[in-house]
C-alpha cells in the first residue's frame, strides 16, 4: 500500500474517531473512551482534545450535535469521518499482517535471531 | 459560563492565552470539561492529577493554536509584500549572523581575513542591515497607509502583530544591529576591528586613503 507519511492521521485524532464510532460524546466522555481505548497509554488534557477536537470539525470528520439541554457539546462522526477512519484501520491492518508475515508479533525480531 | 469562570478562576484568566475566536468557540466547552474531570475523580492524588494534566496542557495547546493561527494568517490574510520585505531582509542580515558566529567559534580567526576589510565589514555590518530596515520601513509605510484606507489608527495597526510581525522583526533586528554597530566600544580600524572601522569613520577612510 502506497502512503504518504504526511496523510497519516496523528494518533489523537484517530483515536477521538474511534472513540466516536461508537456513540456521539461530550468532551469529559470522549478523554474517558480514548483512555480506555488505548489502555491508558493516550491520556488527553482539555486543551489538547479541543484543539484536536476543532482540526477534526474543520476537516469534516467529525459534527456537533444539539445536547439537548446539556450545557456539554455533543460530537459525532460524519460520513467523511467514518470513511476515513475505515481508511486508517484498514491501512493498520495490513501493516499488522506484514509484522505478522516477519514474525514480529511472536515476540521475534528479526536481526536478534 | 458564569458559573464555570467562578469555580476556575485562574484557568478562566488562562484561557486568555488562546486566540480570541478559538476561546469563544471551545472556552467554555475546556471549563467544562475540566470541571467534569474534577467531578469524576475520587480521591484527592486524582484530582491532583487532573490538575497537574491542566497546568501543563493548557499552555502547550494555547501556544499551538496561537501558532496555528498564525501560520493560518500568514497564508491567507498577510500581504505577500510584508513576506517579500521580511524574506530580503533576513537575506541582507544573513552575512552578519553567519560572519559573527564564525568568527566567534573560530576564535576570532576571521578578523585577518577578506571579509574584515574595511569595505567589506562596512558592508555586511552596515550597509546591508540599512537596506534591510530601508526595505521593511518602505514595506511598513505601504501596510500603515492601507491601514488607514481602512480606517484603522496607526497604534492599532501596529499592535496587530500577527498581521505583520515578519517586516517588524527583521525591521527591529536590521535597527538593532546598526544600532550596535555604532555604539560599539572598542579599537580604531588599523587592527582591523570592524566595529570602530565603521563607528569612527573618519578616521577608516583616512586609513583607507593612506593605505
Amino acid at each position: 500500500m502506497s502512503r504518504k507519511t504526511s496523510n497519516l492521521m496523528p494518533q489523537v485524532s484517530f483515536s477521538i474517531l474511534l472513540a466516536l464510532s461508537l456513540k456521539p460524546r461530550h468532551g469529559y466522555e470522549l478523554m474517558q473512551q480514548v483512555e480506555a481505548d488505548s489502555r491508558g497509554i493516550v491520556k488527553l488534557g482539555p486543551g489538547a482534545l479541543y484543539g484536536a477536537i476543532k482540526q477534526l470539525r474543520e476537516e469534516g470528520l467529525i459534527e456537533e450535535i444539539d445536547g439537548e439541554g446539556d450545557r456539554r457539546r455533543y460530537y459525532r462522526l460524519t460520513e467523511a469521518g467514518l470513511r476515513r477512519l475505515g481508511a486508517e484501520l484498514k491501512y493498520f491492518e495490513s501493516t499488522v499482517k506484514l509484522a505478522q508475515q516477519r514474525g514480529l508479533t511472536q515476540g521475534g525480531l528479526i536481526w536478534t535471531s | 459560563m458564569d458559573e464555570l469562570r467562578w469555580r476556575f478562576p485562574l484557568c478562566s484568566q488562562a484561557l486568555r492565552l488562546y486566540p480570541a475566536p478559538y476561546r469563544s468557540e471551545y472556552g467554555q466547552q475546556i471549563l467544562q470539561t475540566l470541571a467534569d474531570m474534577l467531578d469524576g475523580s475520587k480521591s484527592r492524588p486524582e484530582r491532583a492529577s487532573v490538575w497537574l494534566r491542566a497546568v501543563v496542557d493548557l499552555p502547550v495547546s494555547a501556544t499551538k493554536q496561537q501558532l496555528l493561527l498564525a501560520g493560518g494568517i500568514m497564508a491567507t490574510i498577510m500581504p505577500d509584500y510584508v513576506k517579500q520585505s521580511a524574506v530580503f531582509g533576513a537575506v541582507m542580515l544573513a552575512p552578519f549572523t553567519i560572519f559573527l558566529f564564525l568568527d566567534s567559534i573560530t576564535s576570532h580567526s576571521l578578523y585577518g581575513s577578506f571579509f574584515w576589510r574595511p569595505w567589506v565589514v562596512a558592508t555586511w555590518i552596515v550597509f546591508m542591515p540599512a537596506i534591510a530596515l530601508f526595505a521593511t520601513s518602505i514595506a511598513f509605510g505601504r501596510w500603515i497607509m492601507e491601514r488607514r484606507q481602512r480606517q484603522t489608527g496607526f497604534w492599532k495597526s501596529l499592535r496587530n502583530w500577527r498581521e505583520n510581525w515578519p517586516m517588524l522583526a527583521i525591521g527591529v533586528l536590521s535597527f538593532g544591529v546598526i544600532i550596535l554597530a555604532f555604539g560599539h566600544d572598542s579599537v580604531h580600524c588599523v587592527v582591523r576591528n570592524p566595529i570602530p572601522a565603521i563607528r569612527y569613520w573618519h578616521t577608516t577612510w583616512t586609513c583607507i586613503r593612506n593605505g
